[in-house]
């Protein structure tokens, strides 16, 4: 071939590459801009939100309708709506931006997200693999997809993608649960409990503490299920996996309740600088409501920051004076800083503000005592407990009131409202416990030892103190008899 | 194909380079899939004067913690009653129909632990309905094994004998009685929330009173358990609802001989979905049992509990053989308690649902919804009440014998705002246009 002919033909090709790319450029572009117009909601129901983000979104659809820099608006817009728990539309919005931003695996990750959020797990899965197609290091994508698969029953395909998440992070606490769950549906509880152990190592106790105990009962080991238990009375620490995706929606959000959500969300997974930026937005945003002055609150004294803790708390008390909670941890704040006088007038004008406040009752009912006005703090407790139903400990300090005031019975019967209301709470029964142990009564202080032995939040000094102080009453053959019964019921 | 640079491209490499650019310019989304469908959000109608609240029983008296009423015709005198959980005073109540539209409330039971799930079943073979209770002791979140199980012996006089039937167990959420072994005696299935350990705990009959314990699932946050022939082999599987970070809802299919085969039939990736309660229903009218489903629960990493923007209702279909489908039903912050019933009469069975954990500091905030099926299962969703607040409860029966139902609901105030009260309430259809 002539060299002209050579030179000829690549000037062609030349050229058809070039037409092609910028008919491809037009193309593209005009098929942006019908994407997303198509993708616009044709009616949108804002009633309810704020002038702020109507007005956001109305910009956004007029750039996308202009033309103007469409997948940025169409971003912005699908942002908008995931962050204001408008999910339909967030999705339409994703949808748009994968066929426009194909290469983006945040697309179908987001998009997958809502729709796995509501248990469309096929289609997620499906959008999670073409997440990780684009980026295979994003680890909430793949403990997400992992969880689909586990949740859809695909136990197999679950354990390879935990797996490859462990062979980047050899202790992430996700991929240990679920492939620990595998193993339990295995019958392998062995190599369950042992993934079970580094996840809680890893998480310090906020990922499965729960299934550790079980897996610790079916392995024979109580002492280590107890151990654990003994750690709450409640923990409920499970966090969702950190998605920095998710989380860049929360600055899009409008709505105070659920900045406030994702502040504790962010909390609990130990990110406490950006909890106090969503939860200040939602005070920003609701500067009326107390809870978030205490959120706030709780969250600076993380920090340490004392100062802005107090700012934040009084302003509370100023902002939102029916809330019972900003004058109790006012109240709370100046007793831990030594400042008694301060507490209890917190105390005294959040009861004037919310004279049904259980806890602000409770904290008078205390510093009465502390006062030797042991009558007077009667009321107070009573208060406390006719509200908080499940909480012992206002008839614990009842029946303390009346020991010292020598009415007996009426001790006796608010222990016995206490076990009632907190059956197993540790001050119900170990006050009970060295009452009858005190009162030579035999038969209910063994009934009582029993159930403190099986209590495993009471302290291992009280309980020493509890078996010495029914050692001394009772004689070593009482000790004997109980410990051998004890025994005896043991598997 | 060759590139030698002495001989330059042939034609033939750049025209087949110039058609992979363009194909591979073009190539995108392929393994996404085609159709997901993303339905549009409804405008909810306001119906606020559809029916008409009666309180029924007691007054209210403080703050009431009804968890759980139900409607039922508990002495089969033909006239529908209720019986209802107060947590918070320990009692199991039955709001009598003495005469038609008279009630007059009796203590079934007195010091329960915190009794929060009642179902009925003849225990005894006696042709009465003996009442099985779920009792959690503590209603907030206590991990401590402080659960029971109590059942109320009926003497067929409607005077009622408590036997505990297990305690110091995981908090019971639910107790259903059915005949899982095929041997005649009616078996236990026992939901146990618990709170960081929970379990569901089958109990087969050993005596009149005796059970032998079997775990089916170890893990915490069971609120329901459902039992019904899902699978359609002649006996009786069993569904259960898992909360807490799990989120799912399982199926024991009953292989038989004592054996049940589990499978995952829901689940969320939302550790916050919220799920708070699943009921039984044939909705699409298709002879197999399906799912109604509600997620709700405000409590949260949060200082005070609230809505969700996912808070709704949805349905399981059964297509048979222990397959089921999702279906989206409509949003409710707070949302527990569906209830499949044909509120208008129209021979297409509607869902109700009522809202527990919401801020109610929106006068647009629902306490109760009718979601109208179209008889397509299409759902349009009604307001039935804004008010009185916090509705955790609900159940449905034609109470007046005209064919007619009607629902009756149970508030539980265990968080502000303390206001809007109410204790157990029947809603009526207004004969008024």
């Amino acid at each position: 071939m002539s060299k002209r002919k050579i030179l000829w033909l690549s000037s062609i090709v030349a050229l058809v590459l070039i037409s092609a790319g910028a008919g491809y450029f037009y193309w593209f572009g005009v098929q942006s801009r019908e994407i997303a117009a198509a993708i616009l909601p044709r009616t949108l129901n804002l009633e309810g939100h704020g002038p702020e983000l109507v007005n956001r979104i109305k910009e956004c659809e007029q750039r996308i309708r202009a033309g103007q820099d469409v997948a940025t608006a169409l971003a912005e817009l699908a942002s908008l709506f995931h962050g204001n728990g408008l999910y339909s539309e967030a999705a339409r919005c994703y949808q748009g931006m994968i066929r426009i931003d194909s290469h983006n695996a945040r697309w179908p990750h987001l998009l997958a997200n809502i729709l796995a959020g509501f248990g469309r797990l096929d289609d997620a899965v499906l959008l999670w693999r073409r997440a990780l197609s684009l980026k295979n290091d994003y680890t909430p994508a793949q403990i997400h997809l992992a969880d689909s698969l586990l949740k859809l029953n695909r136990l197999e395909e679950a354990r390879k993608v935990y797996d490859r998440v462990l062979q980047r992070e050899t202790d992430n606490p996700y991929a240990l649960l679920g492939l620990a769950r595998i193993d339990m549906e295995a019958g392998r509880w062995g190599v369950a409990r042992e993934r079970l152990e580094a996840a809680v190592s890893s998480s310090d106790y906020r990922i499965g503490y729960d299934l550790l105990v079980t897996a610790s009962e079916h392995m024979g080991d109580k002492t280590r299920a107890e151990a654990v238990r003994a750690r709450n009375k409640a923990s409920g620490a499970f966090i969702d996996i950190p998605d920095p995706w998710l989380r860049e929606t929360y600055f899009d959000c409008y709505d105070s309740y659920m900045l406030s959500l994702a502040g504790g969300t962010a909390e609990a997974q130990g990110d406490v600088p950006f909890a106090i930026n969503l939860v200040e937005r939602a005070i920003r945003l609701e500067p009326k409501n107390g809870n978030y002055y205490v959120q706030a609150h709780l969250l600076y004294l993380q920090m340490k920051n004392t100062a802005k803790a107090l700012h934040t708390v009084l302003k509370g008390t100023v902002e939102a004076p029916d809330c019972a909670d900003t004058w109790h941890e006012l109240a709370v704040y100046y007793r831990n800083v030594g400042q008694d006088q301060q507490a209890y007038m917190a105390v005294l004008t959040g009861l004037a503000h919310c004279p049904n406040s259980p806890s602000l009752h409770y904290m008078r009912g205390e510093y009465l005592v502390t006062a030797g006005k042991l009558e007077e703090a009667i009321s107070d407790f009573q208060q406390t407990a006719s509200i908080k139903n499940d909480d012992g400990s206002p008839h614990i300090q009842l029946a303390r009131i009346y020991f010292s005031l020598n009415r007996t019975d009426d001790a006796l019967n608010a222990l016995k409202n206490g076990y009632l209301s907190e059956p197993n709470s540790p001050p119900v029964l170990t006050v009970l416990g060295f009452y009858y142990i005190n009162a030579h009564d035999e038969v209910n202080a063994r009934k009582w030892m029993q159930r403190i032995k099986d209590q495993p939040r009471i302290m291992s000094k009280e309980r020493t103190e509890l078996e010495a102080a029914f050692y001394q009453q009772f004689g070593s053959k009482a000790v004997l008899t109980f410990w051998s019964r004890r025994v005896a019921v043991l598997p | 194909m060759s590139f030698s640079p002495a001989n330059g491209p042939k034609p033939s490499a750049l025209i087949f380079l110039t058609v992979l650019f363009l194909t591979a310019s073009c190539r995108r989304n392929e393994v996404l899939p085609q159709h997901i469908e993303i339905k549009d959000k409804p405008t909810p109608v306001v119906d606020t004067s559809y029916l008409v609240p009666e309180n029924i029983g007691n007054p209210v008296s403080g703050y009431p913690w009804i968890a759980n009423v139900l409607a039922v015709d508990l002495d089969k005198d033909g006239l529908m009653d209720v019986i209802a959980c107060e947590a918070k005073d320990g009692k199991v109540l039955w709001i009598r129909q003495v005469s038609r539209s008279h009630f007059e409330e009796i203590v079934l039971a007195d010091h329960v632990p915190a009794p929060v799930h009642a179902s009925v079943a003849d225990m005894t073979g006696t042709g009465h309905y003996d009442v099985l209770v779920a009792c959690m002791s503590v209603v907030f979140p206590d991990n401590d094994k402080i659960g029971s199980v109590v059942i109320l012996e009926n003497d067929g006089k409607e005077h009622f004998t408590p036997h505990v039937i297990i305690d110091n167990i995981a908090r019971v959420t639910d107790v259903r009685a059915a005949d899982f072994s095929g041997d005649g005696r009616l078996d236990l299935i026992v939901g146990q929330f618990g709170y960081d350990q929970g379990e569901i705990r089958l109990m087969e009959r050993t005596g009149r009173w005796e059970f032998k314990s079997r775990i089916l699932l170890d893990l915490p946050g069971t609120i329901n358990v459902m039992v019904a022939d899902f699978c359609g082999r002649g006996r009786q599987d069993i569904i259960a609802l898992v909360s807490q970070q799990y989120e799912e809802i399982f199926l024991f299919e009953n292989k038989g001989g004592g054996k049940f085969e589990k499978k995952i039939i829901f689940g969320s990736t939302n550790e916050d979905y919220a799920s708070s309660n699943i009921n039984l229903c044939d909705l699409n009218k298709d002879g197999k049992p399906d799912i109604l489903y509600t997620n709700g629960d405000g409590f949260g990493p949060s200082p005070v509990p609230g809505s969700r923007p996912w808070h709704g209702v949805q349905w399981l279909e059964n297509q048979g053989s222990g397959n089921f489908r999702f279906h989206r039903i409509g949003d409710l912050g707070g949302a527990y308690s569906p209830v499949a019933v044909d509120l208008d009469c129209d021979g297409n069975m509607d869902v109700v649902a009522v809202s527990a954990t919401m801020q109610y500091t929106k006068p647009s905030d629902v306490t109760m919804m009718w979601y109208r099926n179209d008889g397509s299962m299409n759902f349009t969703p009604h307001i039935l009440a804004y008010e009185p607040i916090q509705l955790l409860t609900a159940d449905a029966a034609d109470f007046d014998g005209k064919g007619r139902p009607a629902i009756v609901t149970g508030a539980f105030f265990g968080n502000p705002p303390y206001d809007r009260l109410s204790r157990v309430t029947l809603w009526r259809r207004n004969e008024k246009p």
